[in-house]
């Protein structure tokens, strides 16, 4: 029995109602899923009260659940970027080649294709960005990537994670990062000129 | 992180100053995130960018969306409240257990 089983800088009595929207805020904008940010939020509060007796007080309370939680959310990424369930070739299918975007012949190789070069954006309503309309539609560009591109680029937005702490996450050459950087980054750009700015 | 990217070679003709868009676009998200590139990088990425208005686009873009998703990353969500009561007893339980 120890003595001290309840740290006196932790209330777990009020856990919810201090921390529970903004830590499932933080699942949410990262997971886009509400079932699934409602699951990583209760896997915090049940690991954090597991931990609880090892808490020494070093961060706050609520810092502390946050990297509880985000550990959570990278781990959900890296399964999805396995994500067994899904063939080879399923998620082949949604990789735009290259050559979508750049020409592979003569002379100007390498160079935009007409279709897909970067249209001018109308940013003069930038401003008032419908944030709303926006996350949808990132949400849904981000869907039609393959699934490791999706959870590199993902993890690249949670909290500025250094690429070699993602390459380390999901077992990728930091090579084949920033070509998958560049790939989904050629391919949401595209998505999103076609679905949200009017260029 | 001066070391040679291969795949800047591998895209196309090998390295010069003379960038295709294809390898400028690559350079461009890469000094997005180390804020730095090898000099040589540095050099033909401003050639390139001064002479192609596509790849200052692309730029521009991308810049862009990076802010629009980090704001979006912020945004308040509030949690249903049903599913907080079933936390809230979930937490007590397991205090009570203890």
């Amino acid at each position: 029995m120890s003595q001290t089983s309840t740290a006196p800088l932790l209330n777990p009595e009020k856990w919810i109602d201090s921390y529970a929207d903004y830590l499932y805020a933080f699942a949410y904008n990262r997971v886009n899923d509400e079932e699934t940010a409602k699951d990583l939020v209760q896997e915090t509060f049940l690991s954090a009260l597991k931990a609880k007796d090892s808490f020494k007080g070093e961060a706050a309370e609520k810092t502390w659940l946050v990297s509880i939680l985000k550990n959570k959310v990278i781990d959900h990424y890296r399964k999805n970027a396995a994500h067994p369930q899904q063939s080879f070739e399923e998620s082949e299918q949604y990789k735009v080649a290259y050559s979508h975007y750049f020409t592979d012949d003569g002379l100007r190789e390498g160079h935009w294709q007409k279709s897909t070069s970067p249209k001018v954006w109308n940013t003069s309503d930038k401003s008032n960005i419908e944030q709303k309309e926006f996350k949808n539609i990132l949400a849904k560009c981000l869907a039609k990537l393959p699934k490791t591109w999706s959870s590199v680029f993902s993890l690249k937005y949670l909290e500025e994670e250094e690429s070699s702490t993602i390459c380390k996450e999901l077992d990728i050459t930091s090579s084949n990062y920033w070509v998958i950087i560049h790939r989904a980054k050629l391919q949401m750009r595209e998505c999103l000129e076609k679905n949200w700015v009017k260029a | 992180m001066s070391t040679e990217d291969k795949n800047i070679a591998y895209f196309s003709k090998g390295f010069s100053l003379n960038l295709c868009c294809k390898q400028a676009t690559y350079l461009t998200l890469k000094k997005e995130e180390l804020q730095k590139l090898s000099f040589k990088e540095e050099t033909a990425l401003k050639f390139h960018m001064s002479m192609c208005k596509f790849c200052r686009a692309f730029k521009k873009q991308s810049a862009m969306m990076n802010d629009a998703i980090k704001q979006s990353l912020s945004e308040m969500v509030l949690m249903p409240q049903e599913d907080k009561e079933k936390l809230k007893l979930l937490i007590n339980n397991n205090l009570n257990k203890s």
